[in-house]
Formats: C-alpha cells, structure tokens, sequence
C-alpha cells in the first residue's frame, strides 16, 4: 500500500512548512501599515513574535520526521522531503528578520558633537534632555528615521523615541 | 522620552511593529511590548507595566546651544544621510489615518500639542500656538502657561511660584513680565530680574507632547481642545 507510507511524510513536511509559513506571515499580515490592529489579532500577532523560536523549532522537527520517514521510499520521496525542508528552513529563516529594523536602522553606537560643533542649521529642531549637569539633544530629523535610540545621559539610562 | 530603568532591570529597545500607526517597541531583555506614545508594556513577561517619562523639550538647535553651552548634539549615521529630512511632514500629510476623528471639530492630521495636568488632557491647535505666542490656561484647578518660541519650540509650564498663580505678559520676544511683583522671565521660565530672580525662582515645566490630533486623541479620548 504505498498511499499509508506516502502520506504521513508529506502530511509531516506539509504542516512544517504550513507552521513556519504561518510563523513568517501573521507578525507582518497583521502589523502591515496603513490598517488598523484590532486587539485580538494584534495579541496573536505578538504571541507568535514571542513564541516564533518554539513555533520553529516544532516546524523543524516535523520537517526532519517527514526526511526521515521518506529516505526509505527513494529519491523521488527523499527529494519531496527534502524540498519541504529546506521551504520550512527558509521560511523559518526568514521569520527571525525584524523588517522595522530593516527598514529604519537601529543606532547601535551613537555619536556626538559638542553644541558648538554641531553643523545642523540654527532652526533645525532638537529634542532636548537635561539630567544632572549633562544636556543632551537629538535633532528631529535623525530621530524621525531611527525612531528609538537607547542612550545614557548623566548616569541615567533613557530610551529616545519619536 | 522614557527612563529605561524599570522594575530593577535595565531594559534596551528596539522598533519592533506597528499598532494603530503607532510603533511598538521591543526589548531585549525580556521581550516584552511596550506601546511608543504611552510607555506601557502591552503584552509579554512585563505586560501591564509603565516606562517613567523622561522631560524633554523641543527646541531650535540655536535655543539649546544658548540654555546648554557645553551640551551635545546627535550625529546622524554617515551612511543614513539621505534618509534624514528635514520636511517631512507635508509628504506624510495626504496619507491615510486608520482612526476615525469624523466626529471631532479638527481633521485627522491636524498637528496638535497636548499636555496633561492632573488627569485631564487639552490639545492645542498649532495654528492657534502660532498666532497666540502666550497662552494663560487653567488646567483643572492648575494655571499654566504655554509659551511658543515659534514653530515647534514651545513650553509649558505650571505658572505658580510659592502657590501664587503669575499673571504674564510678552515685553519682548524673549521675555515675560509677572504683573504683581514686576519680576522679568525668560524662556526657560527662570526669573533673570525683579523680586523673583533674588530668589533664583523657577517655573515647574510639563511635558509636552506634538502630535496628530488622531493619536492624540485616541490615547485621551476624554481631551478637550484649547479654545473650542
């Protein structure tokens, strides 16, 4: 009976690729711009951020069974395995990538100039921050891109937003 | 602006999503969710919990080098320079909003500045701030005072000194009088002359917050608008 053997493996590598599939595009199907969030679907959408790693770590091990179940049967079952493998590894892969950190780039390693030094025109906007003794300013139009900035003014630990 | 110290812990943020057009912020150290315009942590191992706002003002980059000579300014990324304008909000003016205001006196994207005093929220058109420079408000039972240094430089402050709200008035572009004690202030909201500079006598800012009237009001929906 070659339908019993064949399709436990591709119903395993199908439900692996589903699941990493489904991992990859929930976060961006539902934080796409431009729509609103209703609460339910944005608190799936963040579950499956938090639990991506164990969604894909699931993925790959029913891809790996489906492999393992079809090496047996020969090449054309091996290759049908191995394809949804790797679609289940690229498709994982691709989930761990932070496209609002793609498309606005983090600032790992600010820098600074002196108030004096700095060659922004005198009307360009700043957010200014004072803690202590230490003043420290963020001109809008830098922060507008990055978005966040995590920074330590004086000794106090403050995350920059706009 | 938000402390990043919360609960013990020192937490470092990434841009991580979009709720409502509204970014949401992750952090590294326990992955949780926190909501950009309100500092709560809106879902993950710290849900429910509140980022402390951090003051800061908006000012020309000319004011800061006056009121903080020997402060420092951010440099952008040398390979980002093309991504930085410094115009950008006529470009983002025509897009869409995703929250409905149709029931509200003012348009969706309607530049806003808000300020909250005890609980209550008001929003202040910036066309308004523009063509009234000073503005005296009463906030609940709190005076305060918006003073606009034009464009987005603007500052608010709880206008009482020793419990006794100022009366102020514009003697120049810089500087304020108090009709009783005749003392002279600055756009720090710092006397610099008269009765209350021997004291060296502050104002207290508050926060203010430039935003679209959408936001704003989607995150205060109970707020009243200056001047409506």
């Amino acid at each position: 009976m070659p339908t019993s053997t064949r399709r436990p493996f591709v119903l395993l590598g199908l439900g692996a690729v589903l699941l990493a599939a489904a991992t990859l595009i929930t976060p961006l199907w539902v934080m796409r711009p431009f729509r609103p969030q209703g609460p339910t679907e944005l608190a799936v959408a963040l579950w499956v951020l938090r639990f991506g790693p164990w969604l894909l770590l699931g993925a790959g091990l029913l891809a790996v069974a489906a492999v393992v179940r079809a090496w047996p049967g020969g090449w054309w079952r091996r290759s049908g395995a191995v394809a949804m493998l790797l679609l289940t590894l690229g498709a994982g892969g691709l989930s761990r990538i932070n496209v609002f950190e793609k498309m606005f780039e983090p600032m790992p390693a600010p820098r600074f100039a002196g108030a004096s030094e700095s060659s922004l025109p005198d009307d360009a906007i700043v957010m200014a921050v004072r803690v202590g003794a230490a003043a420290r300013a963020y001109p809008v139009e830098v922060m507008a891109y990055h978005h966040v900035l995590n920074d330590v003014v004086g000794d106090q630990p403050i995350g920059v937003t706009y | 602006m938000w402390a990043r110290t919360i609960q013990g812990k020192t937490l470092t943020f990434h841009l991580a999503g979009i709720h409502n057009q509204n970014f949401l912020m992750r952090d590294e150290e326990t992955g949780s969710f926190w909501q950009q315009v309100s500092g709560e942590c809106i879902a993950g191992p710290m849900k429910g919990a509140q980022l402390e706002r951090v003051h800061n003002d908006e000012l020309t980059v000319a004011r800061f080098r006056v009121e903080s000579p020997a402060g420092q300014v951010l440099l952008g990324e040398p390979g980002r320079m093309n991504s930085y304008e410094r115009d950008w909000e006529p470009g983002i003016d025509p897009l869409p909003t995703v929250v409905d205001t149709s029931d509200s006196p003012l348009p969706p994207r309607a530049l806003v500045a808000g300020i909250v005093v005890g609980g209550q929220a008001r929003a202040y058109e910036a066309s308004r701030l523009e063509a009234e420079r000073v503005i005296l408000d009463e906030i609940g039972n709190v005076p305060i005072l918006l003073w606009s240094g034009g464009g987005r430089m603007l500052r608010a402050f709880d206008r009482r000194i020793d419990g006794r709200p100022l009366l102020l008035a514009p003697t120049d572009a810089e500087h304020l009088r108090d009709a009783d004690a005749g003392s002279l202030w600055d756009f720090r909201g710092c006397a610099i002359e008269g009765p209350h500079a021997r004291s060296n006598a502050c104002m207290v800012t508050l926060p203010v917050l430039w935003d679209y009237w959408f936001d704003w009001r989607e995150y205060h929906p109970a707020t009243s608008i200056y001047g409506r």
